[in-house]
Parts: structure tokens; C-alpha cells; sequence
């Protein structure tokens, strides 16, 4: 509830600042050209068209990110039968490479770890907790690749993109022998949408959606397969803090 | 005692363990008509532990190191579970060379040493059989030892005298069951619907009448007015496990057993375990409730003729869910006459007040296969299952009745395993025979029972089989399944499937697995 209290506050402050735009920072070594008009008193001149702020220049850059954020599973059921909710608070970091021409690659990894309980799973979807301890850890590794939307609103751009989920899935519980604890990679695809503000010169604030289905293996066993959730993957709401221009 | 005799009992007792789960007889009498018996001594001597009953003329005792040899897990597959990925190896020589050398021999990835050892972890690939490595780096001179990581665990092993003789539990493997969920608590009411229970002393008044034991049979004599002993089993536990007590062929709340089935039967279902005395029990915590349902020769002999009918066992059963149990084991029966929808009612009504109830399947395996009409229903009602039996081998038993209705399998014993019920039957307490059915004796030797002694006796039938079950959903319902219908279908979804593939009219959905089922699941496992 915590995360959810800060992801939302980080939104409205990313909200705010789109109602507001401040004036574009302007790029090392240039005048504001504000700054160079000096406008007579009282003259009755039609108004001069302000002229347009310059867009920095689209280079290669790479950015560093750590991220917080809330992911709701697809197999709900099975997450909540476990522990206790269908959702998650997930952490993680990554790198986005900017690509002159407005593509960008980001390869992040994030991670999801809550504690329950093993359940047995009546035919009618009764769930029945067994007071065995379990911890479930979902590590997805992302490579995304996209297209970015600078300056669309003042210091706000956007970003769409699409790309390869590698999913590290770690079960464990108490009385677990050979083979009863899960340690598996599935295989998967995500799209991801989201805005950034840039709050300073080497920061941004990165609001980001993202879907991901990982539909590779899951479901076969356990309670996955009492509820038919066949889909490790989920939607999740980040906010990645950047650092870099 | 001669070599006749012995026989003599062997055959009583075998006759007795599978006979008795049909021990109900048509004909009976109203409750008003039964005949007084007198309670003499609320308390006697406390019970006679004789130890294991002779042997019926096997001397090989199973040996433990063969019973270890052949425990397996509850799917078959042999037990001795490592990690793979890596091996514990300790050099000799810790030099780089000998290092790299240990490394290139099998593939080695990196060779890392945990806190407080003197060895190290090497981490091989993932496909290579870390025996296979072991071996292999054992075979260089550098390495003083090299061993797979074999899983080690807490192992809840009973230091009961006798349970070395008990294969029945580590066949379905209890001992790691027992580690997840040992034994249930208090708070679990089991109700034995039998011929009663050894549980508690007392000294009671009977007046007898000449009786035979089978049709054509010596007449035996009356033996007039005697003051019976009872005792409770020593292996039961305390007086204060027992709850709610009654007897419905006497019709007050003295549910003594007079033939040693319900003792023997209880006694699987809930025998003091780890206490070092005799032999273990399945939920050896729980509170047990004795309702005795069916008679036997003495309270035949006893002057009561309500031989316990399909009403007697359907008040039983309603007596008991009425009563606050849990769980209800029925190793009772019959294989005679038509349906019996009164005690079908009476197992809804038991398992509408959340009773789960598990129901021997019948010992006419081997004769007509004809069903147990106190169990052919259970397929109809969820939170009750027929139980099939099976012997050491894991397979059906000979005298296991199959049938359509047969839902889940148990060890029951089987003495056609090994040629003998030492070996392949299933070992409990219950009174003393030599003391007891005295009627097994030539006539001359004929005497007065005592039912104050007790022995180990290995009995077979789904009569043994069913108490497995019902301990099993004591352990369940600890667990936290509370629904009757719930256990059930744990019970069927982690039973291992034996015999024919698939469910089948042998054993059902299979034997059951209580270690898998006590764990459940997990996301994915």
C-alpha cells in the first residue's frame, strides 16, 4: 500500500507537471531567446510569434534506472491462494539506450517475492491453507525495444515498445525434498507504454504501463493448474527514476 | 502350548481379522429386550502388555536393514534424493594444480567453500549425475573425498518397540508425513464404529448360556455367572484420549471389546507412537470415540442377541457425527442381502455434520467379489470412500473386493507376500487371544474370558487397510482441510496410482500418499 501511495504520488507530481510546463531548459551554451527580445513600452505592435524553442539534439545516450512499481498477475487466483493477493510490489533497474532517430533499447530486470503459504485446492476453487511455509520469487529479465515521442508536451515525452521476457520462477517451502521446491526460466513477450519528465538535466521520472504474458510451462502442476491460470505474466504499473541526459 | 493349538488360534485369528469386518448379522433385537450385564468395578488392573504374539511358526524376522533396502517412496521411486548441480569435495592437496585438475576431470564449473567447512562445493553442469562425479573425483589422488549433496531431513522415525515390524507406514511414507504434520492434536475426534474398544479397566457381571462358535460346531457350555476383567490397552494411551464413549449392542456407554478387531483397529488409527512401548499408530494425538456396532461370540455367549444390524450401525454412525467426530472409520460390514440405504442416510447425514467417514471395501476378493453393501455407495457421497487393501508388495491384496465403488487403497496386509502374516500383515494391539477366545480351545479347555492382557498381533484385511485412511484424514483435517469432500479429493488427487492405469476397480484412484497430500501445493509443484 506503501508503493501504491508512492507510485501514486509520483504520478500526480508527473501530473502537475504537465498541467505546468516550466520553460524548457535551455541547452548549454545557448541564450534563452526570451532573453535577447526587449519589447517597447506601450507600443501597440502586433504581437511577434515567439520563436521555437530548439530541440536538443538527438544523440546516443545510455541511462541508468532503478524502478519501483506494482504488478497485478494474470493467474491471480493461484498468486492469491498462496500469498494471500494477487498483486505485488516489484523493484528493479535497468539501462535504456537512445538511439539517434528516436528508437530506444531497454533492458531492465525486476523482481517479486512474497511469502505464503501451500494450499490445497478443492474442486469448486475452496482454497484450504496448509500452514506450510513457501516463498515465491518471480525475477523477470526484459529486453524491450521501441520508439520514443521527445518533447511531446514541453519536458514530457513518451515511449512505446515491445520485447522478450526471460522469467527466473523460484518456489520453495518448508518439507521440501528432491524436487519439490521449483526453480525454472519460462519464456515470454511484453509491451510497454509510458511518459517521462525530465526533472533536472540528468534526471527523469519515467510512469510506465506494461503487459506481459509468460504462458510457457505454467499451469501444469500445483494450484496454477487447480485454477487454470496458465499465464506467469501479469500488468504492472512502474516508475523508473533515470539518471542520465 | 501344543503346535494343534496354535494353529488352532492362527486360524481363529485370521478368521477373526477378516470375518469380523462382516460381523453383522440379520436377526436382532430391540434395545429393551437386551440382557443386563452388571458393572462390578469402575477400575481394575491395569492392563497386561505381553508383547509381541508368538510366532505362528515363522521364525525369520524381518530384518530392518531389508526393510530399509526396500523403502521406497510412496510412488515407487527409491529414496536417496541429492541436489544436483554440484558435489562436496575435500582435497588432499589444496594446490591450483590439483584444483584445475579436479575441475577439467568432470567438467567442473568453480569450486567454492562455505562457511565452517573444510571442504568445498564444486559446482558441475547441470545434466552430470553427481554420483557419477563423485566417483570420478574420488579416483584422483588429490582428493581425499568427493560425495553428491544428499538431501538430509528431519525424520520423524517412532521408537516403538515393535515398529520395525510395522512396513505398513514407511510404505506409504509416514515417516516424512509424520515430519509435516506429527500426529495430529486433540482437537480431532476419530469414532471406531466396531466391536468397541480396550478402553478403559473394569470388572463387569455376566450371565452366560451354552453357544456355538459355527453351525455344526461343539456346543460350549454355560459357564454360569463370572465377573469379567477388562483393561484398557496399555498402547492406547490415557483414559482421557477416549470421548464419548457407547455401546449400541448393549445399549449404555461400556463399548468393551470383547473380540480384539476394534482395539486392533483403533490402535491404527491412533496407537501411542514414539513412546517406546509396542507399536506406532497413524494420528496418535487425536481423541478416539468408541461405538460398538457389531458383536462377536462373546456377547453372543453373554446372552445378547443383537448381532449389530444395517440400523444398529446406521444409529452408530449418526451417534457419532451427532457426537462431534470427525472422522468415522467403518472396517465393518456385510457382503450378503441387497442395498443398505439406511446406512447410506445415515453416512450423508454424517458427512452433511462434516464427518469424513472411510469404509473397508470388503474381504471377498478372493472368494465371489461380492461388495460390502455398507460401503458400495461411497462413491455417491463426497466425504466418504470405500478402502481397498494392499500387502506389502504394494499390490491389490488377494482378498481385497474390487468393484466400481472401491475409491482408494491402503496397506491391509497381505499374508500371501512373503507366506505369512508376520511379515505381511499388519501389526497392532489388541487382547491377549490365548486369554480372551478361549472358545478357539478344545472344549475341555473351555474357561471364562479375561480381556485384561493384551499382545501384538498381525492381522490382515481392508479391515486394517480403512484405519489407515481414516488416521490419514485425522492428519488432513489437522492440516487445515476441514471439509469431508475436500479430504476426499485430496485423498484421490495425491494417491499413487497402482495396478491398472488410471482409476480402476482394484484400488481405485490408488494408495494413498499422505507425506504429497499433507504438503498440497505450491504455485507450480
Amino acid at each position: 500500500m506503501r508503493l501504491l501511495l508512492l507510485a501514486v504520488s509520483f504520478s500526480c507530481a508527473a501530473s502537475a507537471a504537465l498541467a505546468q510546463p516550466l520553460p524548457p531548459a535551455a541547452p548549454a551554451g545557448q541564450l534563452h531567446p526570451a532573453a535577447d527580445q526587449v519589447r517597447p513600452a506601450g507600443g501597440q505592435r502586433p504581437a511577434a510569434r515567439a520563436p521555437r524553442t530548439p530541440r536538443p539534439p538527438d544523440r546516443f545516450a545510455v541511462r541508468g534506472y532503478g524502478m519501483a512499481g506494482i504488478h497485478w498477475f494474470t493467474a491471480s487466483q493461484t498468486f492469491k491462494a498462496v500469498t494471500g493477493s494477487g498483486s505485488g510490489p516489484v523493484y528493479g533497474g535497468g539501462l535504456r539506450v537512445h538511439i539517434p532517430g528516436g528508437a530506444y533499447v531497454d533492458v531492465g530486470a525486476w523482481r517479486y517475492s512474497a511469502d505464503g503459504e501451500r494450499v490445497f485446492v478443492a474442486t469448486n476453487r475452496e482454497v484450504f491453507t496448509l500452514g506450510i511455509p513457501a516463498t515465491v520469487t518471480v525475477t523477470p529479465l526484459e529486453v524491450t525495444a521501441g520508439w520514443r515521442f521527445p518533447n511531446l508536451l514541453g519536458r514530457v515525452s513518451a515511449h512505446i515498445g515491445v520485447g522478450y521476457t526471460s522469467l527466473a520462477y523460484e518456489e520453495t517451502g518448508d518439507f521440501a525434498q528432491g524436487g519439490d521446491d521449483a526453480s525454472e526460466r519460462y519464456g515470454g513477450y511484453h509491451v510497454a507504454a509510458g511518459a517521462e519528465v525530465r526533472l533536472h538535466r540528468w534526471v527523469g521520472l519515467i510512469a510506465e504501463g506494461a503487459f506481459t504474458s509468460v504462458k510457457d510451462g505454467f499451469g501444469d502442476a500445483g494450484a496454477s493448474k487447480a485454477f487454470g491460470e496458465d499465464n506467469l505474466g501479469g500488468t504492472s504499473l512502474r516508475l523508473k527514476l533515470v539518471i542520465g541526459r | 502350548m501344543t503346535t494343534a493349538t496354535r494353529r488352532r488360534r492362527a486360524t481363529a485369528l485370521t478368521v477373526a481379522g477378516l470375518a469380523a469386518v462382516f460381523a453383522v448379522t440379520p436377526q436382532g433385537r430391540q434395545a429393551d429386550d437386551r440382557p443386563a450385564r452388571q458393572l462390578l468395578q469402575e477400575a481394575a488392573l491395569p492392563g497386561l502388555d505381553r508383547g509381541l504374539a508368538p510366532d505362528d511358526g515363522v521364525d525369520a524376522v524381518f530384518d530392518r536393514t531389508q526393510r530399509a533396502a526396500r523403502a521406497v517412496h510412496a510412488d515407487g521411486t527409491p529414496r536417496g534424493d541429492y541436489e544436483p548441480g554440484a558435489v562436496i569435495v575435500r582435497f588432499r592437496d589444496d594446490s591450483i594444480p590439483v584444483r584445475q585438475e579436479a575441475l577439467r576431470e568432470v567438467r567442473g564449473e568453480r569450486l567454492a567453500r562455505p562457511a565452517h567447512a573444510d571442504f568445498e562445493i564444486m559446482t558441475v553442469p547441470g545434466g552430470a549425475d553427481p554420483e557419477t562425479v563423485a566417483q570420478a573425483l574420488s579416483a584422483l589422488p588429490g582428493v581425499e573425498y568427493a560425495q553428491p549433496r544428499y538431501r538430509q531431513h528431519a525424520m520423524f522415525r517412532p521408537n516403538d518397540q515393535f515398529y520395525s515390524f510395522q512396513w505398513n507406514f514407511p510404505a506409504i511414507d509416514m515417516e516424512r508425513a509424520w515430519d509435516i504434520q506429527p500426529g495430529a492434536s486433540s482437537s480431532v475426534v476419530v469414532a471406531v464404529l466396531d466391536s468397541g474398544v480396550a478402553f478403559r479397566n473394569a470388572v463387569v457381571r455376566y450371565q452366560t448360556r451354552p453357544f456355538r462358535v459355527e453351525s455344526g460346531g461343539p456346543v460350549y457350555p454355560s459357564l454360569g455367572t463370572i465377573d469379567v476383567p477388562f483393561a484398557a490397552a496399555p498402547d492406547l494411551g490415557a483414559s482421557t484420549r477416549f470421548v464419548a464413549p457407547r455401546d449400541l449392542i448393549w445399549g449404555d456407554d461400556l463399548p468393551l471389546d470383547l473380540d480384539g478387531h476394534g482395539t486392533h483397529v483403533a490402535g491404527t488409527i491412533g496407537q501411542s507412537t514414539n513412546n517406546g512401548v509396542g507399536v506406532a499408530g497413524m494420528a496418535f494425538n487425536v481423541r478416539l470415540m468408541p461405538v460398538k456396532v457389531i458383536a462377536d461370540v462373546w456377547d453372543d455367549a453373554f446372552g445378547n442377541d443383537t448381532g449389530g444390524t444395517d440400523d444398529t450401525v446406521a444409529q452408530g454412525i449418526r451417534y457419532a457425527a451427532d457426537n462431534g467426530a470427525h472422522v468415522i472409520n467403518m472396517s465393518i460390514g456385510r457382503e450378503t442381502g441387497g442395498p443398505s440405504p439406511v446406512v447410506e442416510a445415515a453416512v450423508r447425514y454424517a458427512v452433511s455434520k462434516g464427518a469424513f467417514v472411510a469404509i473397508a471395501a470388503g474381504n471377498d476378493g478372493s472368494g465371489l467379489n461380492r461388495p460390502n453393501r455398507s460401503a458400495d455407495f461411497a462413491t455417491r457421497i463426497d466425504g466418504a470412500v470405500a478402502v481397498a487393501a494392499v500387502g506389502r508388495g504394494l499390490d491389490r491384496a488377494y482378498y481385497s473386493t474390487t468393484g466400481p465403488y472401491v475409491e482408494l487403497a491402503a496397506p491391509g496386509g497381505d499374508s500371501r507376500f512373503s507366506g505369512n502374516l508376520r511379515e505381511g500383515g499388519i501389526l497392532q494391539q489388541m487382547v491377549d487371544q490365548d486369554l480372551a477366545a478361549t472358545w478357539t480351545q478344545a472344549p475341555a479347555l473351555f474357561r471364562a474370558p479375561r480381556f485384561d492382557a493384551f499382545q501384538y498381533y498381525f492381522l490382515q484385511g481392508t479391515s486394517m487397510a480403512t484405519p489407515h485412511v481414516s488416521g490419514f484424514a485425522a492428519l488432513l483435517r489437522q492440516q487445515g482441510i476441514t471439509s469431508p469432500s475436500a479430504i476426499e479429493q485430496a485423498m484421490v488427487q495425491f494417491a499413487t496410482d497402482r495396478g491398472p492405469t488410471g482409476r480402476d476397480e482394484q484400488l481405485g484412484a490408488g494408495l494413498i500418499n499422505p507425506r504429497a497430500t499433507l504438503r498440497g501445493l505450491g504455485l507450480i509443484r
